[in-house]
């Protein structure tokens, strides 16, 4: 009986707890990756259903909680991501959590299952809103590519999308770093995705062909030296010639890693790139973008038709590309978005723009 | 009802070889607590009856507290103040060796909690995970912007049972705010056995891979400059520079690597007189990687960072420069194979980092400048 009383008392206690441990106006969310993956892109899409969920709730702030177990710290298809390099991957990807508007906490927990599990249920226990559902999180349930159907929904509802923010702390480094090394050039970001480069290649099929890329960035150095290119992307994913161009800055060879490269992205006049991380950073911002060899069967994940110029919740300069890009096809993009319809453009500028091209 | 006690069985037998499948790859979950989590998501299988879900739920709770509050302590964190990130940098990586000091790390605490309680202005504040995750001594880390509401904090991170202990470590931490200055200074001169050695891969596949290329059959020296509030070591790297290129003429048997992240990469490596000196951050290492060339390194030389620490705590020969406001130029401290300056004039760097570099290559080293000047004088 008294044992039956002690359990009871606890109960008790643990729900006291949870209700002292939540606020009802702000969404905890539990990113597990176990069965999440490591993937920049994938990882800003959730944010992105993040936001839209905070956005029907009403709640202005998340914290996250990342959960990793040491031992078993990815998802079994990305099995090369072992106990011994889980940290290099992990410290690549957390600038990323840090885009999300309203970010109020970041945790990292890594201590098996005890402190993780314990803080989800008191969090289901105290019934304030979590993300994913509960059931989601206990049966760890995702399905790949993560789709944008609740996003386009959102669209259709509200006539926005939330959009991602300079990883939290870097805004300012972004603008010191931008007038030093830029000055009142322009910035186009580039990201032609490299895979085949990497220690881990996969779905090279989407890679870039960089021939027509340095044919591009030579034809636009020549023509216009007030641009500076930015080449994003992890160190290994770049082709070497990109060095040698003066007019192409590439942060991860200053020593600079990912939380800096979206810093500068925040600030970038156009995005252009292969369909990837950087590219889901660009889809959910307000910059210009040319997003380049969209793999087919992701249309209907993305809701929208093979050959579509735009997803369903951009504007008129945010362009995808279904094929190959080639140096013409780029110019020409970078043209429209550089000199013709963005409202980033000046006047004089535009004119000079359109009489080059 | 033969087919519906099938299906119940049916359930059962999959909750249980999920809940087994789950204890072997989640490593110290128990199968109780795995079956009761799963009962509780699963109970949809049971139509209309909620108390099972409920039970489930309840008792996984229940199971988990347990677990939590009898398996952990928790510490604290507190660095409100900083708004640079060098600061908080240097707090996290010598964190540890408080707690080791102070007897709360592997004497009554399994692992730690660190909070980095940080400031709206709190610029490039990732720096404190990166340094912290690759050390063992925390198992969790918290970055949480104090502008919001606090409750977001430490509070709700405390298990019960463990309140008043956690909430006496928390006061502790939160009052002295920074690492206690004495042991910021023993550390920064002797370095400290219970600095965290870095053991992951992939940093030391990355330094492998650059040493064989950039420096094959050469000694390594890591060097590490004073960084400016954005980060870069440009400002340091332009007065030290040939103080650098003529150490590595006078020892061509050792490689030069920098740590620090500089704007000036093309201009060391891609003009006609290429700098012998190689910056590693500008060859694809992050902060867990320069860290663990700093400890794995043949020697150190440089200013007094988190780098310098890293090297001491690991025994390697080293010059370090602490930047003391208005000393001039002297030796701080001395032992066999490392010295403490105050900061130097590239002349007497170059003259101290000879001092260091002879005991790798043991050769016999030039004039002290400053007798030199002296013996001139006289």
């Amino acid at each position: 009986m008294r044992g039956l009383i002690a359990l009871w008392n606890e109960e008790r206690a643990l729900r006291a707890e949870a209700r002292d441990a939540f606020e009802p106006d702000v969404l905890s969310c539990f990113i597990d990756m176990g069965y999440f993956h490591y993937a920049l892109g994938d990882t800003l899409t959730k944010l992105i259903y993040i936001a839209c969920d905070m956005h029907d709730n009403g709640l202005a702030a998340a914290d996250m909680h990342i959960l990793v177990n040491p031992l078993r710290p990815a998802a079994p298809s990305q099995g090369f991501i072992t106990p011994e390099n889980y940290t290099s991957h992990l410290a690549n990807l957390l600038p990323a959590f840090t885009c999300l508007p309203g970010l109020r906490a970041l945790h990292i927990l890594r201590d098996g299952d005890k402190s993780a599990a314990y803080r989800r249920l008191l969090a289901h226990y105290a019934g304030v809103p979590i993300w994913p559902r509960f059931e989601d999180q206990v049966r760890q349930r995702v399905t790949y590519p993560l789709d944008h159907h609740a996003i386009n929904a959102f669209h259709a509802r509200n006539g926005f999308v939330p959009s991602l923010a300079a990883p939290r702390g870097y805004a300012s480094w972004a603008h010191r770093f931008k007038a030093k090394m830029i000055g009142d050039r322009k910035m186009v970001c580039i990201n032609p995705r490299q895979s085949r480069l990497t220690a881990n290649a996969t779905v090279t099929q989407r890679d870039a062909d960089l021939k027509e890329w340095y044919d591009f960035i030579e034809a636009v150095g020549k023509r216009w030296p007030d641009i500076v290119f930015v080449q994003v992307g992890g160190y290994p994913e770049w082709g070497h010639r990109l060095q040698r161009y003066e007019h192409v800055l590439i942060p991860r060879a200053m020593g600079l890693s990912l939380a800096h490269e979206l810093a500068l992205m925040s600030m970038a006049d156009m995005f252009m790139g292969t369909s990837s991380g950087f590219a889901t950073w660009a889809t959910f911002s307000h910059m210009p973008y040319l997003i380049c060899n969209i793999e087919h069967f992701f249309a209907d994940f993305a809701g929208v038709t093979v050959g579509a110029a735009h997803f369903p919740f951009a504007d008129s300069s945010q362009n995808l590309l279904w094929t190959r890009e080639s140096a013409d096809l780029l110019m020409h993009y970078f043209c429209e978005n550089m000199f013709g319809g963005s409202a980033r453009a000046g006047g004089a500028e535009r004119r000079r723009g359109e009489a080059e091209c | 009802m033969l087919m519906r006690l099938r299906r119940r069985l049916g359930v059962l037998t999959m909750m249980l070889r999920l809940s087994f499948v789950r204890y072997h790859g989640a490593g110290d979950s128990g199968p109780v607590w795995s079956l009761a989590e799963l009962f509780g998501a699963h109970s949809h299988f049971f139509k209309r009856k909620t108390w099972i879900r409920r039970a489930g739920i309840h008792l996984a709770a229940y199971l988990k507290a347990w677990q939590f509050k009898t398996s952990r302590r928790i510490v604290f964190f507190k660095s409100l103040e900083f708004k640079d990130f060098r600061e908080v940098r240097e707090e996290a990586a010598l964190f540890p060796v408080q707690l080791q000091a102070d007897g709360h790390l592997g004497t009554t605490t399994e692992r730690a909690h660190a909070f980095f309680l940080l400031d709206q202005s709190t610029e490039q504040p990732l720096v404190a995970l990166e340094t912290a995750l690759s050390s063992k001594a925390f198992d969790n880390l918290s970055l949480v912007w104090t502008d919001q509401e606090p409750k977001s904090g430490m509070e709700s991170f405390l298990p019960f049972a463990e309140r008043t202990a956690g909430e006496r470590a928390m006061l502790s931490y939160s009052a002295s705010r920074r690492i206690h200055s004495g042991l910021r200074d023993h550390v920064s001169r002797e370095g400290s056995a219970s600095m965290p050695r870095i053991p992951y891969a992939e940093a030391r596949r990355r330094i492998n891979d650059l040493a064989k290329h950039a420096a094959p059959y050469k000694l390594l020296v890591a060097v590490a400059l004073e960084e400016d509030s954005d980060g870069f070591c440009d400002a340091s790297l332009l007065c030290y520079l040939p103080a650098l290129e003529d150490l590595a003429g006078r020892f061509p048997g050792i490689a030069f690597f920098l740590l620090n992240p500089t704007t000036k990469e093309r201009a060391l490596t891609h003009s006609k007189n290429a700098s012998p000196l190689i910056p590693a951050r500008c060859r694809g290492l992050d902060v867990e990687a320069a860290l663990l060339l700093a400890q794995d390194a043949d020697a150190f030389i440089g200013t007094e960072s988190i780098y310098s620490i890293v090297a001491l705590s690991a025994g390697r020969p080293s010059l370090i420069m602490r930047n003391v406001s208005g000393a001039s130029p002297s030796v701080i401290a001395k032992s066999h194979n490392h010295i403490v300056t105050s900061m130097l004039a590239p002349d007497t760097f170059r003259w101290h980092a000879e001092q260091v570099l002879s005991i790798l290559t043991e050769r016999p080293t030039t004039v002290d400048p400053v007798a030199q000047a002296h013996a001139d004088m006289g």
